[in-house]
């Protein structure tokens, strides 16, 4: 019943936990009463739309915010007493916030002020090498391409090696094409470091393929908590499952609602026993699938069909009978 | 037709500057290389228009470096010169060490008091600069303001006024909206991540202050002491007033050739030097990269 995570998921320990964290600003709490718990070594995303209040509590772990209300555990301590300089945690901010001033070099060197000089000329040598910027070590950030900056702003934030690190829509500020080899890049770099990322975005598609698991959030409040299949699939709620991705919602009696995701929907030509009759009102053709709009005694239902070979898309006005797996429909309550 | 007239705007500041600036200086610089001479106006030699080219040749066959070399071997203007140049310098250097935390201080503030403050700071401006001036001599004089402060502390008076001291606090006092606007218009526009992102790698305040925030105001800071150290050289009122007979500025020095001595070659030529000296600092700031304000 319960759909598995498609990555296997640690079961180290939890190195990071909100208890009954709040934070108010003026009045307003952007983090409103925050359960969560983090585990060691893995990949976790915080996903919301803007303003749900995932950056105010990635700062409130960074130590930039202090909370209201609530405990926030590093290894089991409360670290609320701690400034940010104190915590075995580092960020790299949404627009990496490099040190004009400073080279490369020097902005990955300035997180390690303790380490002897050689040692941290080292240190400097082969984060450079981690993120594959040997040779631009003597230049100045305005020098750097955008994506370059980016891998700047990671190796700095490796560099003091964090327990946990923290990335701030870390693919937003990069043009399409880079955005995916880095979303590539990021996860193998986890992998390999086995170090705790947590990652906030308000992109699903980013956030689900990168993230062993993963938190919704909304207006201050974590919604739903697991692997992006399960929130994928088994959303809790109708506004989680309008968030991740698009779904069909058909009104129960007595209230609530069947769910099911619009790739799960089968079109048929023909009537089939168990099916719903519609009329097709739109067939948009986009490439690897056909999108289809049907009206139907239930409501406008949505159904997205991969185009396989020997399978013509029905044409708009079409009579159509549409289907699903019993397994692909979900109760949600109202 | 719009294209021409910003062609033109564009020309006008040029054109101001020819005027109130270039011709002047030429002037002065012409001045500095005639003689003292007993007529009206008191130098010689003067062009003979009605010669037409011969009288242009013959008057700069009589302009020479004679008054340069005068003042090198004068250790009157030497010393004008030097203490000119220490006063400015010790000036510049308090006044960074007053502006730069006030600037840091208005900057802090919320947005409401911090307008509040900057206006404070060029409030003074209200008032005749000569009238502030001649205020700090009552502060300053043996039976002042600030001997009668003293004196109810139970300390001992000072005789401050008449001295170098008190050129270089009234000049500290003139000068500071002039330090402090440039740093705050700099640290204004500072991004507060980059402190985040030093804080969250390790730096406390302090160290993240030194390492980002500093050197990041460096512009601000070149720019307030060179708006401060040019005009103080050639400072004439505040030493005027409040130094005395003692220490020699080179704006007093000046005010005694032209007015006193009517020896306008002179008074030229230490102008000229002067203004030569103040170039250095503006090319030297002209030259710094200015890429880091990005």
């Amino acid at each position: 019943m319960d759909a598995g995570p498609d990555r296997p998921v640690s079961t180290a320990a939890d190195i990071v936990r909100f208890e009954g964290v709040s934070r108010r600003f003026a009045g307003h709490a952007a983090v409103d009463g925050v359960d969560l718990a983090i585990r060691e070594g893995e990949f976790f995303a915080l996903l919301g739309p803007s303003g749900c209040g995932k950056t105010t509590l990635m700062r409130l772990l960074a130590g930039f915010e202090t909370p209201d209300a609530g405990r926030v555990l590093l290894d089991g301590t409360d670290i609320a007493g701690l400034p940010p300089h104190r915590r075995p945690v580092c960020m790299m901010f949404q627009s990496y916030a490099l040190f004009p001033h400073l080279t490369v070099a020097g902005n990955v060197a300035y997180g390690l002020k303790g380490l002897p000089r050689r040692e941290a000329a080292a240190r400097v040598e082969e984060m450079l090498a981690l993120v594959k910027l040997e040779g631009l070590a003597g230049r100045k950030p305005h020098q750097l391409s955008g994506g370059q900056q980016q891998r700047v702003a990671l190796a700095r934030a490796l560099a003091p090696r964090p327990r946990i690190l923290l990335l701030d829509e870390p693919l937003a500020a990069l043009d399409r094409k880079l955005r995916g080899e880095t979303q590539g890049e990021l996860t193998a770099l986890q992998r390999r470091l086995g170090l705790t990322f947590v990652v906030v975005t308000h992109d699903q598609d980013e956030a689900m393929a990168m993230a062993d698991r993963l938190a919704v959030m909304q207006a201050g409040r974590i919604v739903q908590v697991g692997a992006p299949r399960q929130v994928y699939e088994r959303p809790a709620s109708r506004a989680v499952a309008e968030f991740v991705g698009e779904v069909n919602l058909l009104p129960r009696d007595g209230g609530g609602w069947l769910a099911v995701r619009p790739e799960r929907v089968e079109v048929h030509g023909a009537p089939a026993p168990g099916s719903l009759a519609g009329t097709v009102r739109e067939a948009a053709f986009l490439g690897d699938r056909t999108r289809y709009v049907v009206d139907t005694a239930e409501g406008r239902i949505l159904a997205s069909r991969a185009n396989t070979a020997g399978e013509p898309p029905a044409p708009s006005g079409a009579p159509v009978w549409l289907s699903w797996p019993p397994e692909a429909a979900w109760d949600l309550p109202a | 037709m719009r294209r021409d007239r910003s062609g033109l705007a564009a020309l006008l500041p040029y054109a101001w500057l020819l005027v109130f600036f270039g011709f002047p200086v030429l002037l002065v610089a012409r001045l500095s290389l005639s003689d003292t001479a007993l007529a009206m106006p008191p130098y010689a030699p003067r062009i003979d228009w009605s010669a037409g080219v011969a009288g242009l040749r013959a008057f700069l066959a009589g302009l020479d470096l004679e008054t340069y070399a005068r003042l090198a071997a004068d250790r009157l203007y030497l010393d004008a010169y030097a203490s000119s140049l220490r006063i400015s310098a010790t000036a510049t250097v308090l006044l960074l060490l007053v502006g730069y935390p006030m600037a840091w201080g208005i900057v802090r503030c919320r947005p409401r008091l911090r307008s509040a403050l900057v206006l404070a700071v060029i409030l003074p401006f209200w008032t005749s600069f000569l009238i502030r001036i001649y205020a700090w001599i009552a502060i300053l004089k043996p039976a002042g303001l600030l001997n009668a402060v003293l004196g109810a502390a139970g300390l001992p008076p000072v005789d401050l006024l008449n001295t170098e001291a008190a050129v270089i606090l009234g000049l500290v006092y003139a000068y500071l909206p002039f330090m402090v606007l440039p740093l705050y218009a700099v640290l204004e526009r500072r991004d507060e991540r980059l402190v985040e992102a030093a804080r969250d790698l390790g730096a406390g305040p302090l160290r993240a202050f030194w390492t980002v925030t500093f050197p990041l105001s460096l512009p601000g800071v070149a720019a307030g002491a060179l708006l401060c150290f040019i005009p103080m050289a050639g400072e004439f009122v505040v030493p005027d007033l409040l130094g005395g007979s003692e220490p020699l500025m080179l704006g007093r020095v000046i005010w005694t050739e032209f007015f006193a001595n009517r020896d306008w070659p002179a008074a030229s030529a230490v102008a000229i030097a002067l203004l030569a000296t103040l170039l250095v600092p503006i090319l030297l700031f002209e030259r710094q990269p200015r890429r880091v304000l990005g």
